[in-house]
């Protein structure tokens, strides 16, 4: 029973007193500006409703791949990095946690290019509006990329193959 | 590799004939209106399932065959039709019995319009027997000509070649399925795991058919060097991947065998985006504008369920306006383009079936167009995969008490219901033969 009290007490103590007063004398952010500063780089920043609308449109690619016969710009960007427009839809458009792994094939596309590929979609998605807005949504997620390390650090030790 | 051919729809359009959608079927009525001399406009919205096609015509599978045994009983094609049209009282072959004499007419245009490059089995002969890419067996009566000469029923030494560093053809693994299907046929098939020059650099592995297609294009020959290294004595022909070029694949094809010596074959296509079919839509619009048919890209639409009453409008991809997120609603898409009317004194509807757009799900299936009644609700116990609106003996649609909805009005292709392509085996080729006859019927001038 004592051992309650004095964990009820602590507790009081801890939300009343201690709590508080951190939050008035703490400096750092809080609420989204916390969140975007921890997780902003991992590219979990807000998803507006202009995101909410292009996702939709993305989400009607069948993964069909005519778009990509008619994609010119397939070669042209290294396979490793670049696989057709319909990656743009299946892959980059859903997730933006991905979105930093394919900069290079966003910044090396022209979105008019898939205008053919857009013509012939059976279910009309909208190539070059979703690599226009893949492209801007890049550009939201740049003030966050220092914050993430380029690579995981080496295991403690030295991991396989390491020297 | 071209893509969608014509005119955007921002004008109004007039024509003897409209066709609602480019696929095989809606070709097919375009070509038989322009035989009868009528002037044929074609309006699609995008390209559908003939793109994606396996790139054989097939009309009906033998009813007694199984997937462990897939000849059957080896009935003629002719046989397999009726004994479908029996079994199934509301799929198209039975409800266009009284049309069957002009089968063989029908599928012999295909070879007419095509240069031979569209071909089909004597009916009186059974189906084709072809292996696909993943080892499967597809029998059909039909398709590309380079395709249709892999028939594994003529037996003999085979020759099945695959690419060491693509995953895309395992050559033991097609080599070992085709013997199993066919052996009893007098099939001895051996794997070609052959190394080429065009599949060196380490991301090469990931190249699309129609990449490799361009390559071996430019190279046929380089080809044919690195297969002779390893093809073995006794080998009397070829099945190659269906790789032979992005266009007609004919002159590759002979160019092949001429080097080789051996009769060459493309195996049909299985894969997303296949090559087959993405030659066939490409021919086929090159057709449709060799014959003088007015090709357009928009979406066509009825204000009363009637030809009388037909608009065309920009198939723009629809945007949905994100205020409608913000502000907790269902989203609905932007404003349409402007609408432009569309007269013909026939119309035939062509527009496929869930991949093409002609019948859509949603809270029922539809028909978007002129709001046919659609057959095939799973809720109603029906088979989906059969969907579709119902049509009379010539092809006109019905309505749900069963009154024909319009004069002039017709319906081909996968928007028809009562066919189960996958479960039936009638696919393009029921297509090419219910368009030929809708396209004869709109160019005679309606009802």
């Amino acid at each position: 029973m004592g051992s309650k009290l004095g964990a009820d007490l602590y507790l009081a103590w801890r939300a009343l007193v201690t709590h508080p007063l951190r939050r008035l004398l703490d400096r750092e952010p809080q609420g989204k500006a916390r969140f975007l500063r921890n997780y902003g780089g991992e590219g979990l920043v807000p998803t507006t409703a202009e995101d909410k609308a292009m996702l939709a449109a993305a989400g009607r690619c069948i993964s069909c791949g005519l778009c990509d016969e008619l994609d010119g710009q397939l070669g042209a960007i290294a396979a490793g990095e670049y696989q057709g427009a319909s990656l743009l839809p299946r892959q980059y458009a859903r997730s933006s946690v991905e979105l930093r792994h394919a900069a290079a094939a966003l910044e090396a596309i022209d979105p008019e290019a898939y205008r053919a590929g857009e013509a012939v979609c059976p279910t009309r998605v909208p190539l070059v509006a979703i690599a226009r807005w893949l492209r801007e949504r890049l550009a939201r997620l740049r003030p966050f990329e220092q914050q993430v390390p380029a690579a995981l650090p080496a295991p403690r030790g030295g991991g396989a193959g390491t020297t | 590799m071209t893509g969608l051919r014509g005119r955007v729809a921002r004008e109004a359009i007039a024509a003897d004939v409209v066709v609602i959608g480019g696929g095989l079927a809606g070709t097919a009525a375009a070509l038989a209106a322009r035989r009868s001399g009528r002037s044929v406009a074609v309006i699609r919205r995008s390209w559908g399932a003939t793109a994606l096609s396996h790139g054989v015509l097939d009309l009906a599978r033998d009813p007694l065959a199984a997937p462990h045994a897939p000849l059957g009983e080896r009935r003629s094609v002719a046989a397999s039709i009726g004994a479908l049209a029996l079994r199934r009282p509301r799929h198209p072959w039975a409800v266009l019995g009284a049309r069957l004499p002009d089968l063989a007419r029908v599928l012999g245009a295909a070879g007419e319009e095509t240069d031979g490059r569209l071909v089909f089995a004597d009916l009186e002969a059974e189906n084709r027997c072809l292996l696909t890419p993943l080892g499967a067996i597809k029998t059909t009566a039909g398709g590309q000509d380079t395709v249709l000469a892999g028939d594994l029923l003529r037996g003999g030494a085979v020759g099945v070649v695959g690419f060491v560093g693509h995953p895309a053809w395992d050559a033991r693994l097609l080599a070992a399925a085709a013997n199993e299907a066919a052996g009893a046929a007098g099939l001895r098939c051996t794997a070609l795991p052959i190394e080429t020059r065009f599949l060196q650099r380490a991301d090469d592995y990931a190249l699309r058919p129609h990449q490799l297609a361009q390559r071996i294009a430019s190279d046929p020959d380089g080809l044919a060097a690195a297969i002779r290294l390893a093809l073995p004595a006794g080998v009397e022909r070829l099945l190659l991947p269906p790789l032979l070029g992005t266009g007609d694949p004919r002159p590759i094809r002979a160019a092949l065998e001429e080097k080789l010596g051996l009769p060459c074959a493309e195996l049909p296509a299985a894969s997303a985006a296949p090559l087959p079919g993405l030659r066939l839509q490409q021919m086929l619009e090159a057709l449709l504008e060799a014959r003088g048919v007015q090709l357009w890209h928009g979406e066509v639409f009825s204000r009363d369920g009637t030809p009388g009453a037909l608009f065309v409008r920009e198939a723009a991809p629809p945007l949905l306006d994100p205020s409608h997120f913000d502000a907790g609603r269902a989203p609905v898409p932007h404003e349409p383009p402007a609408a432009h009317r569309v007269r013909a004194r026939a119309v035939v509807l062509a527009t496929g079936r869930f991949v093409g757009g002609g019948i859509r799900g949603g809270a029922a299936l539809r028909e978007p167009v002129f709001d046919l009644p659609v057959e095939g609700d799973a809720r109603a116990g029906e088979a989906i995969f059969a969907a579709g609106v119902r049509i009379d003996e010539r092809l006109r649609p019905l309505d749900r008490d069963g009154a024909v909805r319009a004069p002039g009005l017709f319906a081909c292709g996968a928007v028809i219901g009562g066919n189960d392509p996958a479960r039936d085996g009638a696919g393009l080729g029921l297509s090419w033969f219910t368009g030929w006859l809708a396209g004869e019927a709109a160019a005679a001038g309606g009802a």
